[in-house]
C-alpha cells in the first residue's frame, strides 16, 4: 500500500505540478507577476474539494458518463486556454498588447492553473478520503502520499528552475514548443475518456510502442502524466493530438507570417 | 393527418427497434475485497461491450487498463459504465490502481463466444 502510495500521489502531483512549473517559469521569463498562482491553489483545492465530494453524483449523471463529460470539458478547456495565452504572449512579446497583454496571460494562467489542479487534487482527495479511513491502511497510505507529494514537487520545482533559470538565447521558441507539448498532451487524454463514453469509435491501435516505454513503467505513467504518452494510440487521438499541437503552434505562425510580410 | 401518423409510429418503431437490436452486451464486474469479481472475463470478439463495474467496497477504486486504454474512478458503493470493443481476439489485462497488487483481472476476446451472452458477477447466463 505504502509504494502504490508513493506512485499515485506522485504521478498526481506531477502532472499538475509541471503544468504550473511550465506557467510559473513563463510568468518569471517575460517579468508577469506571479500572484495569479495563489489564485489557482486556493481555487483549484477548491473545486477538487467539490470534485472529490460530488464525484459519484457526477459519475451517475448523464447516464454514467457524467465523470467523463466532465474531464472531457476539462481538457478541451485547458487546451483552448493555453491557445489562448499562445496568443496573449504573442502578442505581449511582440509589444502589441503591453498592459493588457499581461491582464489575459494572467488570467489564462490562473484559468489553467485552476482546472489542472482540480482535477489531480480532486483524486488525491478522493484516494486519501477513501483510504485514511481504514485503519489497516491509514498510516502506509499517509506515509506514501507525503512521500509521493515531496517528490512530485520537488520534480515540479527542478522543472520551474530549469525553465526559467537556464540561460536560452531564444527562450520565446522554448517557451511555445513546451505549452505545444503539454496542451496536446491534453488531447490525447481528453481522447481517451472520447473512446471510453463511445462519443469517438473504437478503432485499432495505430502502432504499438510499449516495446520501447510501456505505459506499465513508471518512466512511461510520468509521461502520460506530462505530455500524454500513449503507447498503442488509436488513429483519432493521434488525429486529434496533431489537431491540438496545430491549433497551440498557429498564433506563433500567425505572428511570423505578419512580420515577414512587413 | 392519419398518413402522417402512420409515417410517424413507423419512423419511431424502426428506432426503438435499432436502440434495443443495437444496445451492447453488458458484463457485471464487481469489486469485492479490492478483488475482481469474475477476475477473468471472456466476451466475443468483433463486438462493442458495455462492462457494468460496480464498487461494493466502501473504498474507491480505479478501474484501469493500458491495453483497453481505459479508467475510471469508482467511489464506494457506486457503479460506473465503461464501454469497450470491438476488440480482435486476444487477452487485456486489467487493474484496480488504488490496490493494484491484489485487483487484478483479465479480458478474454475470443472469436466463438456468444454474442448474447451477459456476465453477472460471477455466474455466466446466456440469453
Amino acid at each position: 500500500m505504502f509504494l502504490n502510495s508513493v506512485v499515485l500521489i506522485l504521478r498526481e502531483v506531477v502532472e499538475a505540478g509541471v503544468i504550473l512549473s511550465v506557467l510559473l517559469a513563463i510568468s518569471h521569463r517575460f517579468a508577469i507577476g506571479k500572484r495569479w498562482c495563489l489564485i489557482a491553489l486556493g481555487g483549484g483545492l477548491g473545486f477538487a474539494t467539490f470534485y472529490s465530494f460530488w464525484l459519484g453524483e457526477i459519475s451517475a449523471s448523464f447516464d454514467g458518463s457524467g465523470q467523463e463529460r466532465l474531464g472531457i470539458a476539462m481538457h478541451v478547456a485547458i487546451i483552448a486556454l493555453l491557445v489562448y495565452l499562445q496568443s496573449s504572449l504573442c502578442a505581449f512579446i511582440h509589444g502589441r498588447t503591453r498592459g493588457r497583454g499581461a491582464t489575459h496571460i494572467v488570467v489564462a494562467m490562473t484559468v489553467i492553473g485552476t482546472l489542472s489542479l482540480s482535477r489531480e487534487c480532486g483524486e488525491i482527495l478522493l484516494y486519501l478520503h477513501g483510504f485514511i479511513q481504514v485503519p489497516d491502511y491509514a498510516q502506509a497510505v499517509l506515509s506514501g502520499a507525503a512521500l509521493g507529494a515531496a517528490i512530485g514537487l520537488s520534480a515540479a520545482f527542478f522543472v520551474y528552475l530549469l525553465l526559467s533559470q537556464i540561460h536560452l538565447s531564444r527562450p520565446v521558441p522554448w517557451v511555445a514548443g513546451i505549452v505545444v507539448v503539454i496542451g496536446a498532451g491534453q488531447s490525447v487524454q481528453a481522447s481517451k475518456l472520447m473512446h471510453q463514453m463511445d462519443w469517438l469509435p473504437a478503432q485499432n491501435a495505430l502502432y504499438d510502442s510499449s516495446f520501447m516505454l510501456s505505459e506499465n513503467s513508471l518512466a512511461g505513467q510520468l509521461l502520460h502524466a506530462i505530455i500524454g504518452y500513449e503507447a498503442s494510440p488509436s488513429p483519432a487521438q493521434f488525429a486529434l493530438y496533431w489537431l491540438s499541437a496545430a491549433l497551440l503552434l498557429a498564433p506563433w505562425v500567425y505572428q511570423r507570417m505578419i512580420r515577414n510580410a512587413t | 393527418m392519419s398518413k402522417y401518423l402512420t409515417l410517424c409510429g413507423i419512423f419511431l418503431s424502426i428506432f426503438a427497434a435499432r436502440e434495443v437490436f443495437a444496445a451492447p452486451p453488458t458484463y457485471d464486474i464487481h469489486i469485492r475485497n479490492h478483488l475482481f469479481h469474475p477476475s477473468r472475463l471472456e466476451i466475443p470478439a468483433n463486438t462493442k461491450v458495455r462492462l457494468n463495474v460496480i464498487n461494493d467496497d466502501a473504498t474507491p477504486e480505479e478501474f484501469e487498463s493500458y491495453e483497453l486504454n481505459r479508467e475510471k474512478v469508482i467511489i464506494g458503493h457506486s457503479r460506473a459504465i465503461i464501454f469497450i470493443g470491438p476488440l480482435p481476439p486476444g487477452e487485456y489485462p486489467f487493474f484496480g490502481e488504488f490496490n493494484p497488487k491484489t485487483a487484478q483481472g483479465l479480458i478474454v476476446v475470443k472469436s466463438s463466444v456468444v454474442k448474447s451472452s451477459v456476465v453477472k458477477g460471477d455466474e455466466n447466463v446466456s440469453q
